[in-house]
């Protein structure tokens, strides 16, 4: 019961407002690529130029990667509710390094597609331009997520533990590790987010590159 | 439970801010005014930002309405002022095209956009709700920083010499894709579309923080349905915000690849010069969906706020309720849910399938339906009220009727067949400057003389401001009336100079009233800043509820404090519109008064 009230009524900001923000911006980058998408939709059903290619295989395996660091992040986010610094550290590391990954193998996977002779620029046909544009734009993001998700690594090395909920409860936001809390969980919700995001794309890439 | 639960609030409240209202920070002149996280003071910053940007683009519509009035004529002194934008002492035809586009996006996304909800929204949001600040006070003062680079760097553009962005506000590639096609589409170009980027990131900064703070940081007692119309228009038009200018982000990111890696989403079969270019498969209409999903609901973005304003100003000047508050609040609702599925009626006449313009007609002309029961309650608000002739109702009831004309032409317009004939005339600028642009611009008006004494503590002159109001209402109509029969007579909009068609030489003196008509009533918004600073600094000091008002804004202290009230948060018993109650002995019943035992007893049955 008054979890709820401390959680919603601090002084200056409060979690309940935060965690919402991350949801509002949640959905405007759904707008983004939801325009992105719908704009390869109607290009393509609109006839004309359009270059048939198929998807990387190596964005199998970085789809691969993206999953297993929500996995990862999962791992760490359990660990830090029970408390096991060693586990968090861990959990949060290897999603970095996922992560890294993830952003390795789209890169690896664009020079795939070059040496298929599908270009992005200088390309005057708007298929393969749209894939580039849609998959970097997207990885982008994944690297502003990753620049948190350093911080948040390099703090569990240091920081350990962060609050249980009980803590979280009558601590939270006058204490650093309350406020360590907080950027985590909205963390968390972006990378599980980028990991959905992805999985999207690539379905709907996968099913609609061809025709 | 519910109990327990405002018991535990209170508590925290009362430990938390006892504390924080005799607490003084020492604060330099730099973290108080310049890089400041009080609401307030963000507010203050949108709104004077604003105010230099509304003088640059209303600056440049004389410009080109002296090109448009006296087109024959030499202006040597304009040449002496701008320089390479006149060449012998006329306007040079780049510089036309560059100065409409900069007109219209200055005053649609800097002044009408990011200056209006950024001031209302910051200062009304927290202090109308009972909150110490936004959810984020962090994200806040960024928006507005973000919004300021993003104008620094369309400031900067004006100054290059090829000129600033010239494709129109609405950017269309080819057009602006190609850096050949005009001297404008070059670096103009590019600055516009880095600006605009930058300028989407700070609206959705801004807009993220209201909602979350809406939904999130309302006093005890303050439920949605006894929140003033004021935060449910901001409300609704932040929630436009994040849905639509994503999408504008989609469409700008692939613009940039167009312009700079060479790409052909939007080109196709292009010859330039006589020189058949490389680029195939691109679709220009495409850009159009993209830039009209959200440049239809920025139209909305623009007037609701406006919108709301005015139906708190209406009720509280008039000493009445408002007339149907929860049919204000779905009429935006509606007005919301529409204005997303009406975008491609701005796309008529590109070559859009007739049956999908039939389908977009229909929508569009059901947004007549809220808007009509919007002013049929603000016309019923004041009908038989005690009416306070003040600076704020007249522009209040000036916004109304500017609202009503405009609108009405929304109807013709909305219609597929009548666009064949109108669309890209005179009667399209008169028909969108005076729904959205003058509307709005009253609805500001309006409210900065009604929230005036809350921002500043102190009255503005109001002889001045009904002088004001007076020169800006008939100006106005003065300068968009006559736009309709051009319109009608098929004089097309954005053209340089008419003297080619023989036919529109019947216009030649309608162009010069029109003409005379916006550089005074451009003179008269200098009038107003005048008394807008002249009044933060000399004007007589605001008693603490100056109108005598509902809202919580009026029970926070006149100087303004960090945290908005000393103490504990006032507590909201009733709605924000109990005016001139029978029975009860003032005209007005303040929301943190608790209920009657009357009105208790009422309440029960």
């Amino acid at each position: 019961m008054s979890l709820s009230v401390t959680y919603n009524k601090t002084k200056f900001g409060n979690q309940g407002a935060q965690r919402f923000t991350m949801w509002m911006a949640i959905v405007s980058i759904m707008m983004t690529f939801g325009g992105f998408t719908s704009a390869f939709i109607v290009r393509k059903g609109a006839g004309g130029a359009w270059s048939s290619f198929t998807m990387p295989s190596i964005f199998n395996v970085s789809t691969l990667m993206i999953l297993l660091s929500s996995m990862s992040l999962i791992v760490a986010h359990i660990s830090n509710k029970k408390g096991n610094k060693i586990m968090t550290a861990v959990g949060l590391f290897t999603t970095t390094f996922l992560g890294i990954l993830f952003c390795a193998f789209q890169v690896t996977g664009w020079s795939q597609l070059t040496n298929q002779g599908i270009y992005l620029s200088y390309n005057p046909n708007p298929a393969g331009p749209f894939f580039y544009v849609i998959t970097a734009f997207h990885a982008l993001h994944v690297i502003c997520g990753l620049l948190f998700m350093i911080v948040a690594t390099t703090r569990s090395l240091f920081k350990l533990r962060q609050p249980t909920s009980t803590e979280i409860i009558t601590e939270l936001e006058n204490t650093e590790k309350g406020r360590f809390a907080i950027r985590t969980d909205l963390l968390s919700m972006y990378w599980h987010f980028m990991g959905l995001l992805w999985l999207y794309l690539f379905i709907f890439l996968s099913l609609n590159l061809n025709h | 439970m519910e109990t327990l639960h405002t018991v535990t609030e209170q508590h925290a409240h009362a430990t938390a801010h006892g504390h924080d209202g005799g607490h003084h920070h020492t604060e330099t002149f730099i973290s108080k005014y310049i890089f400041s996280l009080d609401h307030k003071t963000i507010g203050k910053q949108f709104l004077i930002t604003g105010m230099v940007w509304a003088v640059i683009g209303g600056l440049f519509s004389v410009l080109f309405r002296i090109q448009l009035g006296w087109p024959d004529e030499t202006f040597p002194f304009l040449e002496r002022m701008f320089g390479a934008w006149y060449t012998d002492g006329k306007l040079n035809p780049e510089a036309y095209y560059s100065l409409i586009t900069m007109h219209g996006t200055i005053m649609v996304f800097f002044v009408l956009t990011a200056s209006l909800s950024g001031t209302f929204a910051n200062v009304l949001i927290p202090l109308q709700l009972g909150a110490r600040d936004m959810a984020s006070p962090l994200m806040n003062a960024l928006s507005y920083w973000f919004f300021v680079i993003s104008g620094i760097i369309m400031f900067s553009s004006l100054f290059l010499p090829t000129g600033a962005a010239s494709a129109g506000w609405t950017i269309y590639p080819p057009l602006s894709a190609l850096p050949q096609t005009s001297p404008g589409s070059g670096d103009g170009m590019t600055l516009w579309l880095i600006s605009m980027v930058l300028f989407v990131v700070s609206t959705l900064l801004g807009g993220l923080n209201y909602v979350s703070t809406i939904l999130n940081m309302r006093t005890k007692g303050m439920s949605l349905f006894k929140m003033p119309l004021t935060v449910w228009a901001l409300f609704f038009t932040a929630i436009i915000g994040i849905l639509s200018f994503p999408v504008l982000v989609s469409g700008v990111v692939l613009l940039i690849f167009d312009r700079t890696l060479g790409t052909s989403f939007y080109l196709s079969h292009i010859v330039i010069g006589g020189v058949p270019q490389p680029y195939a498969g691109g679709s220009p209409i495409l850009f159009q969906h993209l830039f009209w999903f959200l440049g239809h609901p920025e139209v909305y973005i623009v007037i609701l706020p406006a919108m709301g304003m005015v139906s708190e100003i209406l009720a509280v000047h008039a000493r009445k309720p408002i007339f149907g508050y929860k049919a204000m609040i779905f009429s935006i609702l509606g007005i919301t849910i529409l204005g997303f599925i009406v975008w491609a009626h701005h796309m008529f006449m590109a070559g859009i399938n007739p049956f999908l313009g039939s389908v977009f007609t229909f929508f569009t002309l059901l947004i007549a339906i809220p808007s009509a029961v919007k002013v049929f309650n603000w016309i019923t608000t004041i009908w038989k009220g005690n009416l306070h002739i003040t600076a704020p109702f007249l522009f209040a009831v000036g916004f109304v009727s500017m609202f009503i004309s405009g609108g009405l032409t929304g109807i013709w317009l909305g219609n597929s067949t009548i666009d064949i004939q109108l669309h890209d005339t005179y009667f399209v600028v008169a028909h969108f400057h005076i729904v959205m642009g003058i509307a709005a611009f009253f609805g500001m008006f309006a409210g900065i003389y009604h929230w005036f004494p809350r921002m500043f503590g102190r009255m503005m002159n109001t002889n001045l401001a009904y002088i004001h109001f007076a020169i800006t209402f008939i100006g106005s109509y003065l300068i968009f009336w006559p736009m309709h029969f051009q319109g009608l007579a098929g004089v097309p909009r954005r053209y340089y100079t008419n003297n080619n068609f023989e036919i529109f030489a019947v216009f030649n003196g309608m162009n010069k009233v029109i003409s005379i008509a916006a550089i005074i009533v451009f003179l008269a918004q200098l009038l107003f800043l005048v008394n807008f600073f002249w009044s933060i600094f000399k004007g007589k000091k605001s008693s603490q509820n100056p109108w005598n008002a509902n809202t919580l804004e009026w029970t926070s202290p006149v100087e303004g404090i960090h945290g908005n009230w000393h103490g504990d948060i006032p507590e909201v018993h009733r709605w924000a519109y109990d005016y001139s109650r029978p029975g009860n002995e003032s005209d007005f019943i303040p929301q943190n008064f608790p209920l009657t035992e009357k009105e208790k007893t009422e309440a029960d049955h």
